[in-house]
């Protein structure tokens, strides 16, 4: 894995921050585990000078024997700019622009983002939502507590406003493991996935995983940062759509 | 902050799910290994962690596993793995679920084929010239369209369809294997000569000697773990300016055809017909691409049910798009992704389907490869019609059901088509009438 050099540089500074101990209270509640799990990523205040990310990174799909780039871009609170260049279909892209999104794609060509794609992808956009989780979800309460890949686990059971369940799986020292949710992954088409989260690192000071694996009904895919840019200028041009195809 | 990446990732789940039969071929196994174990576990633990019915439609998947596990004893080698998983899965009883040979590696596979240009229907126990390619050795041999096959070195067509017979397939079912059989028999092993007999529509029988030639036809590229195929791609333009096209995969690498074709009929043509006759399937997302150039808004395939969830194939209007009649050819030999877009057309009204009811096997499906190095094709759910019809098992049933009849195939007409055209005509009729 390659980070930029600026990223490697602040990795040292702020190494630090892993010597913090882990859970000190016998009995966390929710809003401890949340307030580890915000600390952890660099705290409140670092989090809420997040603005913009830029990664690049490689998807390996090695059931399907798959291997490719991906580039994202996002300008928080509402755009997002993705970008693959995936095998033997060529360059698929997409862009959330505040309340519209589109998607041009080499075999089916273009079409607008479906509402419930809109609304997930509204919801990645936002580079501060972890800070907003209570306003995120009606309901955030403990679950059954599970060994995940010989991992002990405090779960966390979140209930959004639409009655849609998510399930956290967070490691001992507070950073997040494991979560189950639903998924709007194309026009009116939900399915359920599981990430996993792994390889934390410190990058300009915000902590977070840099290999995740995502598991759905199909298929697992590995994503590997290979560089990141935190807060750094995004050109708006990429976040342009199209004019509207049907009226 | 890092799960913004997820559905990026996640929304490429649409473009592994295949519709298509993959071929079996039982060449190249080595000794036995360990890996027969592994092979044997990855099958039943994917079935069973994967399958969208828990409840397996009442098959006890475990006891199948206690009822096949201890048959690895007596496996010796990759052939025998093949037919004891592909035993297994035929527990299912449902299309997709497929062990296939390595060797379907285009390196391994192809140059061992052979390509005579003859394609064969199967009817009424008899096999009928329905097309021979240009430039290719049927040509050259004399073969022509509407000549009815009477033996293969000198095995009788009744002898080489015996074994068939007897199996307890319902008849659509069998007449479909058939016909695949026999068609793979006739395209023979790359230069090494064939006698064939055949009648002629006049005249007595006529022998002919085929060469197949190595098979020539372009090769597609692979796409995740489906195969490369061999493709062909046939388009037209026939009489009042209606396009015709015809092709067996679908492939990304024909997109662009299909596409050019489409759009050339948005550009001067009155009517166009898709012919999905024993076109074998592909990437289902194909079908969405197609729609897409034929509809004036924002329409629904059909939706794939998952153990957890659903994905729902839509097609969007393009911004350049052909917005006159369509009529779509399908027959006993059209499954899996023509299947689809057969009955999404269908139902949506877009299109009138011509022909015979299609096969039935219509899963969605991926592939991985197992320890042992062959491929297992696995359907990760089921499929509905947006009116909520099973294709699986049932098949598209035509709006008008054009049988082929022996005797106007024999010279050389071919009457599901010409029905289509008809129709299309009627539709101009109506245009001009209404204009």
């Amino acid at each position: 894995m390659q980070l930029s050099r600026s990223c490697l540089i602040v990795l040292v500074v702020v190494g630090h921050f892993l010597e913090i101990r882990l859970f000190a209270e016998s009995q966390p509640t929710v809003g401890s585990v949340i307030a580890r799990y915000i600390y952890l990523q660099g705290g409140e205040e670092k989090l809420s000078t997040l603005s913009t990310l830029k990664i690049e990174g490689e998807i390996t799909i090695e059931s399907q024997g798959l291997k490719f780039p991906v580039t994202q871009m996002i300008q928080s609170p509402d755009k997002s700019y993705t970008v693959q260049d995936f095998p033997s279909l060529g360059i698929i892209r997409e862009v959330l622009n505040g309340e519209a999104g589109w998607e041009w794609h080499p075999i089916t060509g273009e079409r607008p983002l479906d509402p419930g794609e809109i609304r997930d992808k509204l919801k990645e956009a936002d580079l501060q939502r972890d800070l907003k989780l209570f306003k995120y979800y009606k309901e955030i309460k403990f679950g059954q507590p599970e060994q995940i890949e010989g991992h002990e686990t405090i779960h966390l059971i979140l209930l959004d406003e639409e009655g849609r369940k998510e399930h956290w799986y967070f490691l001992e020292n507070g950073d997040l493991f494991q979560k189950i949710h639903t998924v709007s992954s194309g026009p009116e088409s939900e399915f359920e996935t599981t990430d996993r989260y792994y390889d934390f690192e410190t990058i300009d000071g915000f902590r977070f995983p840099t290999r995740v694996h995502f598991i759905n009904p199909v298929y697992l895919a590995e994503f590997r940062i290979t560089d990141c840019e935190i807060n750094v200028p995004i050109d708006p041009e990429v976040f342009g759509l199209p004019e509207p195809i049907l009226e | 902050m890092f799960k913004k990446i997820k559905l990026n990732v996640q929304k490429l789940i649409g473009v592994y799910l295949c519709s298509v039969l993959l071929p079996v071929s039982l060449f190249g196994y080595s000794s036995r290994s360990e890996a027969f174990e592994q092979s044997f576990d990855l099958v039943w633990n994917t079935v069973n962690e994967s399958h969208w019915d828990p409840s397996f439609a009442g098959l006890d998947w475990e006891q199948v596993r206690k009822d096949y596990r201890p048959r690895l004893r007596k496996v010796r080698d990759r052939g025998d793995l093949v037919q004891l998983l592909q035993a297994m899965l035929n527990e299912l009883a449902l299309s997709h679920f497929r062990i296939l040979s390595n060797s379907v590696d285009p390196i391994d596979r192809f140059p061992r084929g052979g390509y005579s240009g003859l394609s064969l229907k199967y009817m009424d126990k008899q096999a009928y010239v329905v097309r021979v390619a240009p430039e290719s050795p049927a040509e050259e041999a004399g073969i022509e369209v509407g000549w009815k096959l009477k033996s293969i070195h000198r095995k009788s067509v009744k002898r080489l369809i015996a074994p068939f017979l007897g199996s307890a397939l319902e008849e659509r079912r069998m007449n479909f294997h058939i016909e695949l059989y026999l068609n793979e028999l006739i395209q023979g092993g790359a230069a090494r000569k064939i006698r064939t007999d055949w009648y002629p529509p006049e005249g007595r029988a006529v022998k002919k000697y085929l060469v197949p030639a190595y098979d020539f036809r372009e090769l597609s590229d692979s796409v995740g773990m489906l195969p490369p195929q061999r493709i062909e791609y046939e388009e037209t333009v026939l009489k009042d300016d209606i396009h015709y096209m015809r092709f067996n995969f679908f492939v990304p690498d024909l997109m662009e055809p299909i596409r050019e074709t489409i759009l050339a009929a948005a550009d001067d043509g009155r009517g166009l017909v898709i012919d999905l006759r024993s076109n074998a399937g592909g990437l289902a997302i194909m079908a969405s691409a197609i729609t897409g150039l034929l509809v004036e808004e924002k329409t629904t395939l059909g939706k794939l049910v998952l153990r957890n969830g659903y994905i729902t194939y839509q097609g969007y209007p393009q911004r350049k798009r052909y917005k006159g009649p369509v009529a779509l050819l399908i027959d006993g030999g059209s499954v899996s992704t023509s299947e689809m877009l057969a009955a999404g057309l269908q139902e949506s009204g877009r299109a009138r389907v011509f022909g015979e009811t299609s096969l039935g096997e219509s899963l969605p499906s991926v592939a991985i490869r197992l320890p042992s190095g062959d491929l297992f094709q696995f359907a990760v759910g089921d499929y509905f019609t947006p009116r909520k019809f099973r294709i699986e098992k049932h098949g598209v049933v035509p709006d008008e059901r054009v049988s082929p009849d022996p005797e106007q195939i024999r010279a050389g007409r071919d009457i599901p088509l010409e029905r289509a055209v008809e129709w299309l005509r009627e539709q101009m009729g109506k245009v001009n009438d209404a204009a």
